[in-house]
């Protein structure tokens, strides 16, 4: 089953993604950084247990990368798998997030 | 002790006999140098008493004689001559026949006693060095056979390299036979490149040994098109359980994509690598972020790498330490301020001027660590086979596959991947199999949710539209009862061979033209684009009801 989990240390948010990210976890993915307390936080997407993207999981993250107001380059994505970094890259993103 | 004493007096041998065999030895007698030779011949002595002056065959031609027949299998024999003769000339003759030592007649018997002692135990002495040289020479060609077989499995594991690659140029210098240093490439499923440079503590055999796993297990980590960050966890975690605690790998992985202007890379413990500009000055310094592997548990170690984008002309340059703790003949450092002194505008061959530099600097000093230099230059990879073509393209069967979706099939919850694994099962699309399941989803997408959903990307402007347009896909796929998508696959030939895919809905048609034009930053609109990106030919007809794309799955055309 696909799920979203959100894990907050202080301003470290780490966002994980199980399984596919598509548009079934619009909300949850939403959810997970819409409604956090503090300020400067500083975000990880966390994609070591994704198997599957897809553009609509693209524009979930520019969603959040606008919501949360974040620089170019300032939420990480992270444990991105080969075949998911490419379609990242074909979409450009890898100017837009910080892959590590 | 067995002593033979050769005499042509009786009353002489029987006097030198009576005094050894007191002190225990057993005596063999001979009349003259004749019988000496034929009783040296039938039996072992270990001390030969050897008058000069005998008939038939003298001392001198006796002594001659045995020594000649004297070889390492049956050990060293001394000779002591016993001799009236007191002027100097008889006595060298007598050790120029090869004699070992002589006693002046009428003879002291303590001294003889003493001599007798003395040779027996020099020959106790050669008799073990003979022994042990035997048994070194015995290691020694073990030693030799097992290098050979050793040199030829590594010789064959560490075949694992492109030789025909232009992207990649190498320099590989091991300090001995065996390389602690270890340089694979290998091509990625996507067209693209993967180098491994690694150093192993040390280097000669020991520092080899753990270059045999890795290259085992590199192509078929490639092959799995793993991030470089991932190879280096599987390395790191299969020589921390196999190296002893001091032993350990500093690498640099790096992957090259197949247009050549980016690359990913992962570096733990190397020297720093750089990015050496069009011009041959230096753009960028790559620093190593990461422990060497076999170092970290696999919970303490980051899969994280870094990506560098390449312009044309650009390269990227790394080495092992060799390179700058290479030293000169008086013990100096070649130094990393030597290597960047190359990095300079106007210099070409940024690889070849540090050779040559380390050429000049070393002279004929002792290479004391192995070494290797590589260069992975910007630029499309082009990986040609044995004979120097390009690699083959599609030589599969051409095939065509067709799939009509109703109603009741397109609310299923997953169409496409059900679809992908009947078409990512045909091994020719296995490498791009990813990258065509986003494109059948993005197609499949767009016909379902603007064409017989009539949904509207507007919508997506805002967050919360982005939101609702997905309710809204919700709701109207629910009441869905009538609608038809139908799909076609086809292997063509069309600039390479390609696949083709072709969509059809029952929908409105929709306004194709404008859906592509979407800001950078919007959050919709990505699909079409990326669609554009990947595939050689797009078109829509039928007023946005059909799709028709060619994706390349030539080797050297793909992305």
């Amino acid at each position: 089953m696909s799920n979203v989990s959100v894990n907050q240390q202080g301003q470290m948010v780490t966002i994980a993604i199980n399984g596919r990210f598509d548009f079934n976890l619009l909300q949850d993915f939403r959810d997970a950084y819409a409604n956090l307390s503090g300020s400067d936080l500083k975000f990880t997407v966390d994609l070591s247990a994704t198997e599957y993207i897809d553009s609509s999981a693209l524009g979930m993250l520019l969603n959040m990368k606008n919501n949360v107001k974040a620089e170019d380059g300032a939420i990480t994505i992270s444990n991105c798998q080969p075949n998911l970094m490419k379609i990242f890259s074909i979409a450009h993103f890898d100017k837009k997030f910080k892959f590590a | 002790m067995r002593i033979l004493v050769v005499d042509d007096q009786a009353t002489n041998r029987a006097i030198l006999t009576w005094l050894l065999e007191e002190d225990g030895h057993e005596v063999e007698e001979a009349d003259n140098g004749e019988q000496a030779v034929q009783a040296y011949k039938e039996s072992q002595f270990d001390i030969i008493l050897m008058d000069v002056i005998m008939p038939v065959m003298d001392g001198l031609e006796a002594t001659r004689q045995i020594k000649a027949l004297q070889s390492d299998s049956s050990g060293y024999v001394p000779i002591i001559f016993l001799t009236a003769l007191d002027d100097d000339a008889a006595l060298s003759q007598c050790l120029e026949s090869g004699g070992d030592d002589f006693l002046a007649k009428p003879y002291n018997e303590a001294v003889l006693k003493a001599k007798i002692q003395a040779h027996l135990r020099i020959r106790d002495l050669t008799q073990q060095i003979a022994e042990n040289n035997k048994e070194l020479r015995l290691h020694n060609s073990r030693w030799q056979r097992e290098q050979n077989i050793v040199e030829h499995i590594f010789t064959k594991a560490l075949e694992h390299n492109l030789s025909n690659c232009d992207s990649l140029r190498s320099h590989v210098a091991p300090a001995s036979t065996f390389n602690g240093d270890l340089l694979l490439s290998a091509p990625s499923p996507s067209g693209g490149l993967y180098v491994f440079m690694g150093d192993f503590t040390g280097h000669g055999l020991g520092a080899s040994i753990g270059t045999l796993p890795i290259a085992h297990t590199f192509d078929q980590l490639c092959e799995r098109h793993l991030s470089v960050g991932e190879i280096a966890f599987e390395f790191n975690r299969m020589l921390t359980s196999l190296l002893p605690d001091f032993m350990f790998c500093a690498a640099t992985i790096l992957e090259l994509n197949s247009a050549g202007d980016s690359i990913q890379y992962w570096m733990g413990g190397l020297p720093d690598a750089y990015i050496i500009a069009a011009d041959g000055s230096l753009k960028e310094t790559l620093v190593s972020a990461n422990m060497p592997l076999g170092v970290e548990h696999d919970e303490n170690f980051s899969k994280g790498f870094e990506v560098k984008y390449l312009g044309p002309g650009e390269r990227v340059f790394f080495y092992t330490d060799g390179l700058d703790e290479a030293a000169s003949p008086d013990g100096e450092f070649f130094t990393t301020e030597r290597i960047v002194e190359n990095f300079k505008s106007g210099v070409k061959d940024t690889l070849g001027a540090i050779l040559e530099s380390l050429n000049a600097f070393c002279g004929d000093a002792e290479q004391r660590d192995d070494i290797t230099l590589v260069e992975v230059r910007s630029g499309p990879v082009h990986i040609l086979n044995e004979q120097g073509k390009e690699a083959p393209a599609y030589d599969g069967l051409p095939w065509r596959m067709e799939c009509k979706l109703e109603a009741a099939d397109i609310k299923r919850a997953n169409p496409v991947e059900e679809m992908m694994n009947i078409i990512g099962a045909q091994t020719d699309l296995r490498p791009y199999r990813n990258v065509i399941g986003l494109l059948l989803a993005e197609m499949y997408s767009n016909a379902l949710e603007h064409g017989i959903l009539g949904l509207s990307s507007e919508l997506k402007r805002t967050e919360d539209g982005f939101i609702e347009y997905y309710q809204q896909r919700q709701l109207r796929l629910e009441a869905l009862d009538d609608a038809k998508i139908h799909l076609q696959f086809e292997i063509v030939q069309a600039q390479g061979t390609c696949l083709r895919i072709r969509i059809e809905d029952s929908g409105q048609g929709f306004a194709f033209d404008k859906i592509a034009q979407s800001d950078n930053d919007d959050s919709f609109g990505r699909g079409i684009a990326l669609l554009k990106r990947v595939c050689n030919r797009m078109e829509y007809s039928d007023g946005g009801r059909c799709l028709e794309v060619d994706f390349p799955i030539d080797h050297a055309t793909s992305i």
